[in-house]
């Protein structure tokens, strides 16, 4: 977060809020606001900022000061409709109040760090008495800190009056809440605030005549703060930025000014080129695909990345380019067909209001935003942007652009190989199925937020939908890793069995688009077979809910022999080998299954 | 009463400009809690630039004390 909203913003969002809590939304869900402090001024502004983000909510708070009673009572307010969300929101000058009160005389650096200690495990036991009575809720905590410590006066950071060293510890004991799981997100308040400091989100009248800690600011940028947080436990994030080239990525017009003539470098405008090069780079790094689609010579260009001396942006970076004279949006379409992707996943970035404004209008998926005229405000922009916010980066993250790479190379060997089945063959995949655990689960929570085409069902899970089936015994829950010659694809495919007597349903059966193609869907079917086979059953039965992206995988159970009944249903019955795995994919699956 | 007074209360009280009377106290309106009345003080500030003390906040609890209050201090 980079800017406060202004008091007209401020006005406009808590009516806006207002209103749509008047209109009926039956989709939308509930979050329970929990606070040491009063927080009523809160709800409005999140039912806008989640709004913002696509979500409908009906923000709750709970009576003030009352965070342990209500997480404790099995009777409060907080279990009697469970909340879709909880919102917990600790302030440091409440739960560690004896160090703001209390001399070091009277308390001293040992009792200090004890008591920090103590309200730091009463606090992680509330959080998970909270994630074990609401098996299904996602539980956001937000990292607050304290506004100041309880000697000012008194300089020197570790002097023990300033209570600087318990704070700061106490901060990273609410950070660690995290490791309680996948359903508990961290918002790091204390962090984000960062660049408009306290006083401008407090108001010392409010506190003393309501107990709020927090100003109408205050309440907006948490509220925003919060949402983002929600979009991007759901995995909302855009995937691709698509960057124009000349004005954008270097200062200048390569075609013009050659090879020297652009600015990009250590000094002065081609530093702050640099550094959003930089920033680019590191948006890579956590799995966003760089693609570049720009109107250039593509000699000229290319010559840009492999011989200027200022480039930090390099082509192994690059998923995928489109460097032509042809109109843009026909070149984005191009490449939401190379990678697989939808245009709804794209991000497009030009200097050129004109080429912006042409985007909008042709790819209205596509997110256009206004990019900053002066080059040094770039770098901030690029960082303030909530676009590709996720949790955290995982591992099939880190490596998707390498994994586009290894794609390419992929097809240019497909090209070489006589027959189809010899190509499959000298692939050499492996197909891993795993259950679903802990380490697995964002990611499968990912796949089935992002996944389009191939998905049967489009069940959009969530993690703490996808913990809580996993912990039911009538459920199976299956990811899907590849490996081949050419490099590791991690975890590309989730399914989910679900199991009532005689009857094996398939209610998730999903793959990314990167793996297809390759036979990979048979073995994963003839798999959940086997499964559904050990485990008793002997009807298999899969459905297929349309989406409008998913018409590749209509006709996916009848070709693999399944009976369409008269309820749409498709069904095979179980007999050895209903559905036979490919002799050219080496399928390796955990003991227990 | 001013249409800009009128138009803040209604505003903040969720309540028809036409509903807000000259007379009126928070007593006459269901939804002026103390919350409200905190948020009426504060649109009041955004509104006319003024700063009201922490005491007055609290007393400022119907039209006409808030129009004393804006005529003492030349807003309005």
């Amino acid at each position: 977060m980079s800017r406060l909203p202004t008091a007209e913003e401020i006005a406009g969002r808590r009516r806006q809020g207002l209103e749509l809590t008047r209109v009926e939304r039956p989709e939308a869900t509930a979050l329970h606001v929990l606070a040491t402090f009063n927080l009523d001024l809160l709800p409005p502004f999140l039912t806008e900022a989640f709004d913002r983000v696509g979500r409908s909510v009906r923000p709750r708070a709970g009576a003030f000061g009352q965070l342990t009673q209500e997480i404790l009572d099995p009777a409060s307010r907080l279990y009697a409709e469970p909340p879709d969300e909880v919102l917990i929101v600790p302030a440091a000058e409440d739960l560690l109040e004896p160090l703001f009160s209390r001399p070091p005389s009277q308390l001293g650096p040992d009792e200090a760090e004890a008591l920090v200690e103590e309200r730091l495990a009463e606090l992680r036991g509330l959080v998970e008495t909270v994630l074990e009575r609401l098996p299904a809720a996602s539980c956001y905590v937000v990292a607050l800190g304290a506004t100041e410590g309880p000697h000012p006066h008194v300089l020197d950071p570790l002097a023990p009056e300033r209570r600087q060293v318990e704070l700061d510890r106490f901060m990273r004991g609410v950070r660690e809440l995290r490791s309680l799981g996948p359903r508990t997100v961290v918002i790091d308040w204390d962090w984000h605030m960062r660049s408009f400091g306290w006083d401008a989100v407090r108001d010392e009248r409010l506190w003393y005549l309501g107990r709020m800690r927090l100003n109408p600011t205050g309440c907006a940028a948490l509220a925003e703060l919060v949402a983002r947080h929600a979009a991007a436990y759901r995995g909302q994030a855009r995937k691709v930025l698509a960057l124009d080239l000349d004005g954008t990525v270097w200062g200048g017009i390569v075609g013009e000014a050659g090879l020297g003539g652009i600015e990009v470098g250590e000094d002065g405008v081609g530093l702050a080129f640099q550094d959003f090069q930089r920033e680019l780079v590191k948006l890579q790094e956590t799995g966003v695909l760089l693609v570049v689609c720009s109107k250039n010579n593509p000699a000229d260009a290319l010559e840009v990345f492999e011989r200027h001396a200022g480039m930090v942006l390099r082509r192994e970076h690059l998923a995928a380019e489109r460097i032509n004279w042809q109109d843009k949006a026909t070149n984005l379409r191009d490449l939401a067909v190379e990678l697989n992707l939808g245009l709804d996943s794209f991000v497009f970035l030009d200097d050129n209001p004109i080429e912006r404004t042409w985007i909008s209008q042709a790819c209205p998926e596509v997110l256009v935003p206004e990019l900053p005229d002066d080059a040094a405000e770039r770098p901030a922009f690029l960082r303030a942007a909530s676009w590709f916010e996720r949790i955290e980066a995982t591992a099939a993250d880190r490596g998707r652009s390498a994994s586009y790479r290894e794609q390419r190379e992929r097809r240019q060997f497909e090209r070489t190989s006589t027959s189809f089945e010899d190509f499959l063959s000298s692939l050499e995949q492996e197909a891993i199925i795993d259950p679903v655990h802990e380490g697995s689960l964002s990611r499968a929570a990912q796949l089935c937020q992002r996944t389009n085409q191939f998905n049967l069902t489009t069940r959009r899970h969530t993690v703490a939908e996808l913990e809580s089936m996993s912990s039911d015994p009538d459920h199976d829950l299956f990811t899907l890793t590849v490996r081949d010659r050419f490099g590791d694809n991690g975890i590309t495919g989730i399914a989910i069995l679900r199991y009532a007597g005689e009857l094996a349903e398939i209610e998730t059966l999903l793959m990314s688009c990167r793996i297809l193609g390759r036979k990979l869907e048979d073995a994963f079917l003839a798999f959940l077979a086997r499964r559904a086979a050990d485990r008793g059953a002997s009807v298999l039965e899969g459905t297929f809910v349309r989406t409008a992206k998913n018409a590749q995988v209509e006709t996916f159970y009848p070709d693999h022999g399944f009976e369409r009944a008269e309820d749409g249903v498709y069904r095979l019955t179980l007999t050895q080998g209903a559905v036979e795995s490919p002799a050219s994919i080496m399928v390796t699956v955990p003991a227990n299954a | 009463m001013r249409d800009r007074l009128r138009n803040v209360l209604a505003g903040v009280l969720e309540v028809r400009p036409e509903e807000i009377c000259a007379d009126m106290s928070a007593e006459d309106v269901a939804g002026w809690d103390s919350l409200r009345q905190l948020e009426v003080m504060l649109a009041l500030e955004l509104e006319y630039g003024v700063r009201i003390p922490a005491d007055a906040m609290l007393e400022l609890q119907s039209v006409p004390a808030i129009e004393e209050f804006l005529t003492e201090h030349g807003a309005g």
